[in-house]
């Protein structure tokens, strides 16, 4: 049956769909940017300061990928940072290690911690939402226990050039493990049993499992791969700030989440963009970079973020719809008898604020001091 | 007619799972270059049996001979290193990959470079696209999208083409191969069954349409309440004597 | 203070120590000023070591009288960026803003503010606003820096220290880290190592000896260690008094709830609660009073602040360190007027603010007075921005 029908919009796109979505976004900030303060965001050092903002997550985000992938979720990679390099930092300063042995080490206990996470979930069929979370009171307990308050600080030179140091006249040392990280990645997803399996398992956990797939053996190496790169991040965060904490890398896991998702993702599993999560993770920093230097409040940058992450994801959900509703499409919408009783619950919501609002203005005694 | 040795005999083949029974000493024969459709009501042992013949389940009593030889398998890809193989009423594809990666997953083809194997996409990408048109005479839309985005008789040639990849393929099980497909596409997928036919394979088909039954099979076996009923030869006998069989009106002649 | 690069530090310090007999003007290659014992168990200097005697007091002096107008005139606004964890609950950073801020109107230099917010947890962040403030050294006059935590940023301190397009002050800590090359300009805070001994010193007179008592402590970390840590083992060598339970409701309210009610169900025999911060001992509060105990136990909290006064008219909260809180602020201030004026010399490297107690059986108007002094900025009662 040879058909050959013209390419779709979605064909076409596929390929691309990673990167649109952060691209549009990423485009938007430099419009905006361009227009509203372009002398101070457009400069070498402020682009230096976005890479290194944006190279700790990039190999947590490409180890995110492939977990994501294949439909799991590891919410523990801020405490297997945050004790690994603890654990690194004791090495070197209590031990005496060599530097490149603990970082190495880091690395590798970062790999038995997401060993640990896989095998909760493979073997005790803890469900990995609750089984990454219950690990990260786990390791951050853990981090606690050994540094208690301690600020391990001022390590010697390998470490920072990790965490921030730069090759002269070239990138960052960190932006550079980052990219390699991605490189690695992009390679591993598309050119071995591994990357093709993660997919196959989120796409369809079933027919991977009757294909003779060893899912939960491929599941586990996500988890490993996931931790070594939480390791390698500690190492890169303790490196960057010169100093670490148990109390490190607080919201590590939301930030990789998003950024992953943003980059086209799918948390439903099978839908990897190795670039898109690339994308996603410099969309993230470009976008907190502006906010500062535009001189926005604080508390902005969490609304931001929100609102990138719920548009993109919205987005990327209409762009794989098979059958896109024209703008008639979307005038019918609103009068299909589902979205009638919403928008009634909308209006009744809106209008019991509105009478609370009045009767509250109504008996207002005035401002009363909190406390 | 297909020659008259059957490749696969099963002889009073049983199953219990606990206290119940699913078959009950049921006989089955298929021959090389053959159709054997299987049908019956729902519960009346057809996948059970396919299970069996594919090495998903064990039978309880019974035996299966193999060109006259004992089998014992003990799973799914046992079965499938003997050269019987199924595809699946909900198709075993990750719609994602596309479709030469469907087509290899669980047995990719690698190269190497410095002793460190990876993954040969072109290779596959060429062999999947070859198996397509020289054993199916199929041409897919297109070899780079993901499989999802491929028509339901497409997907179902990519499921059927990694089940023949196996070049000592020689029983193929089809479980429903057209339940979800429109009137084209169930002619193009009878169409298939029709090329595997002639290139001897033993086909094991499956199904509630007694339109494709009757248009594609050789023989009919009729199951009922986990029993052999009859088989009867498709040119031989018509709807009305299938349906009474299914429904248990009639007996065996 | 406990960090681990004391023990690598130690040669060094005293290497340092011995060079500080020929020092003259306060540059961080001349500290210490004198080495005192103990020198090699810290990685930082005292505030008695490294200010010149006099100066300290001096702008203690100048920052608690009326102010003196700046002689000087400046061709536009003097711009200060502020980067401090003010994100979080406590009041303290927006008080020091208040207080630098209305002291420089009294002084009368004009100024423009550029704050950059973060939560005290939000190390990583606070970084990048250090890096990028320093890339903009254009744009500032004056960078004040309160750390999200000493050690984690010393790095960016001492980069910004640096930077001689601007002059670096620090809040919040008063620890001159002895590895700096070049120091801030200048360290403005309370003690709370002081702080723990004045606390500790009034319970011993109020309470005795021999008290049980419970602890909520906040985030692990050097803070925590000098307000909750040193107030420990003071108590415990000068009155042997025995703690029984010890919560970290990382400085935030309900962290300071539920501990409570933990020590109310589970240490029943604990008669005190010491709260690290404001938001723990109102949340503490909360707690007593909701289990009716708050007139059994003997709670305390930190700073002083509006919230915990308001407390301890109530009969809630029962006594608390009290900084004179717009200290820090107004001094700020005045080493602002005086670096325009040519006269930074006369600044102390370390500047620390005044703390007394503030508690249960003072008059109400005893409480509104010490409030007055302490918020005379910022203004008494919660805080209005």
């Amino acid at each position: 049956m040879p058909v050959s029908a013209p390419k779709g919009l979605q064909e076409r796109l596929d390929p691309y769909l990673a990167i649109i979505g952060p691209m549009v976004m990423i485009l938007m900030i430099l419009a905006f940017m361009g227009v509203a303060e372009p002398a101070r965001y457009f400069r070498l050092s402020n682009l230096n300061i976005i890479l290194l903002e944006a190279a700790l997550y990039m190999p947590l985000a490409m180890a995110m990928t492939f977990v994501i992938t294949q439909r799991g979720i590891d919410l523990s990679i801020g405490s297997v940072a945050a004790l690994t390099g603890i654990i690194m930092a004791f090495a070197i300063k209590e031990f005496g290690f060599p530097a490149w042995i603990a970082v190495l080490l880091g690395i590798a206990i970062g790999g038995i911690f997401g060993l640990i996470n896989g095998l909760v979930i493979t073997k005790f069929r803890v469900p990995d939402l609750i089984g990454t979370l219950a690990m990260d009171l786990v390791y951050r307990g853990f981090a606690l226990v050994l540094a208690k308050g301690l600020v391990l600080a001022r390590f010697p030179d390998l470490i920072t050039d990790i965490g921030r140091g730069r090759l002269p006249g070239f990138l960052p040392i960190p932006v550079i493990i980052g990219i390699l990280a991605f490189l690695i990645g992009a390679f591993i997803l598309r050119r071995s049993w591994f990357g093709r399996y993660s997919i196959a398992i989120g796409s369809n956990p079933e027919a991977a499992e009757m294909t003779g797939i060893a899912v939960d053996r491929y599941k586990v190496y996500a988890y490993v791969l996931m931790g070594a790169m939480a390791g390698l991040a500690g190492v890169m965060l303790t490196g960057k700030l010169n100093a670490i904490q148990a109390t490190s890398a607080p919201y590590f896991n939301l930030h990789v989440i998003a950024a992953v998702v943003v980059g086209g993702t799918s948390l439903f599993g099978g839908r990897a963009y190795m670039l898109g999560s690339f994308a996603g993770v410099l969309l993230l920093s470009m976008m907190i970079n502006a906010l500062v230097t535009l001189r926005i409040e604080f508390f902005w940058q969490s609304v931001a973020s929100g609102v990138v992450i719920i548009l993109s994801v919205a987005f990327y959900t209409w762009l794989q719809k098979k059958d896109r509703d024209g703008a008639k499409g979307l005038l019918n919408a609103f009068t299909t008898p589902d979205n009638i009783k919403l928008m009634k619950l909308g209006g009744v919501l809106a209008a019991g604020t509105v009478v609370l609002l009045v009767i509250g203005s109504l008996f207002s005694t005035g401002s009363v001091p909190s406390g | 007619m297909p020659a008259a040795t059957p490749i696969i005999s099963m002889r009073g083949i049983s199953k219990r799972f606990g206290g119940v029974t699913a078959l009950q000493e049921v006989d089955l024969d298929v021959c090389p270059g053959e159709v054997l459709a299987i049908v019956g009501d729902n519960g009346a042992g057809k996948s059970t049996l396919i299970k069996i013949l594919t090495g998903v389940y064990q039978p309880t009593e019974g035996a299966i001979e193999m060109d006259g030889q004992a089998l014992s398998m003990n799973s799914h890809s046992e079965a499938i290193e003997l050269g019987i193989d199924a595809v699946y009423q909900t198709l075993a594809l990750a719609d994602h990959l596309d479709p030469a990666a469907n087509m290899f997953l669980g047995s990719e083809l690698t190269k190497s470079f410095l002793g460190f194997r990876y993954l040969d996409n072109g290779r596959m990408r060429v062999e999947a696209e070859r198996v397509l048109l020289e054993r199916l005479g199929v041409r897919l839309r297109s070899m780079d999208v993901p499989t999802e985005s491929l028509s339901g008789g497409q997907r179902q040639a990519v499921a059927i083409a990694r089940a023949v990849y196996h070049s000592d393929l020689r029983v193929l099980v089809m479980d429903e191969p057209t339940a979800a497909l429109g009137p084209q596409e169930t002619a193009r997928t009878l169409k298939l069954i029709e090329v595997l036919r002639e290139e001897g394979l033993a086909i094991v088909l499956i199904s509630h349409s007694l339109d494709d039954v009757f248009a594609i099979s050789d023989r009919i076996q009729v199951m009922r309440r986990g029993r052999r009923v009859d088989v009867v030869h498709t040119r031989q006998t018509s709807r009305q004597e299938v349906l009474g069989l299914i429904v248990g009106a009639a007996e065996a002649a | 203070m406990k960090m681990m690069s004391a023990k690598s530090l130690g040669s060094a310090g005293v290497l340092l120590a011995a060079s500080a007999l020929i020092a003259g003007s306060v540059a961080a290659q001349d500290l210490p000023l004198k080495s005192l014992p103990g020198d090699d168990q810290r990685d930082h200097w005292l505030p008695e070591q490294v200010n010149v005697s006099g100066k300290l007091e001096a702008l203690q002096a100048a920052t608690g009288k009326e102010a003196v107008k700046f002689t000087g005139s400046l061709e536009k606004p003097v711009q200060i960026a502020l980067i401090y964890p003010s994100a979080d609950v406590s009041d303290f950073w927006a008080r020091n803003y208040l207080a630098l801020t209305k002291r420089l109107e009294q002084l009368g230099i004009k100024y423009e503010t550029t704050e950059f917010a973060s939560r005290q947890i939000e190390h990583e962040l606070q970084s990048t606003y250090a890096t990028q403030v320093e890339q903009d050294a254009d744009l500032y006059d004056y960078v004040i820096f309160g750390p999200s935590e000493l050690a984690t940023q010393a790095d960016n301190i001492e980069k910004l220290a640096g930077n001689e397009d601007f002059v670096t002050y620090v809040w919040a800590f008063h620890t001159p880290l002895k590895h700096f090359k070049k120091q801030p300009a200048a360290w403005f805070d309370f003690s709370s190592a002081y702080g723990a001994q004045v606390i500790c010193s009034y319970m011993l007179e109020r309470l005795g000896k021999d008290v049980t008592y419970a602890m909520n402590r906040g985030i692990p970390g050097v803070t925590d260690n000098q307000r909750s840590g040193d107030f420990k083992d003071c108590v415990a060598e000068k009155g042997n008094w025995n703690v029984v339970y010890e919560h970290y409701g990382e400085y935030r309210r309900e962290g300071g709830f539920d501990g409570t009610n933990l020590i109310l169900q589970a240490y029943s025999e604990a008669t005190v609660i010491h709260n690290a911060n404001t938001a723990m001992a109102m949340g503490s509060v909360e707690a007593q009073v909701a289990a009716g105990k708050h007139k059994e136990v003997f709670s305390t909290g930190w700073g002083g602040t509006g919230l915990e006064l308001d407390a301890i008219r109530r009969g809630e909260l029962d006594a608390t360190p009290m900084r004179m809180g717009d200290d820090v602020g107004a001094a700020t201030a005045e080493a602002i007027k005086a670096d325009l004026e040519g006269r930074s010399e006369e600044l102390p490297l370390v500047f620390l603010g005044r703390i007394t107690v503030a508690h249960d059986q003072l008059s109400n108007e005893e409480i509104d007075n010490l409030e007055k002094e302490a918020f005379r900025f910022s203004g008494v009662g919660a805080l209005k921005r």
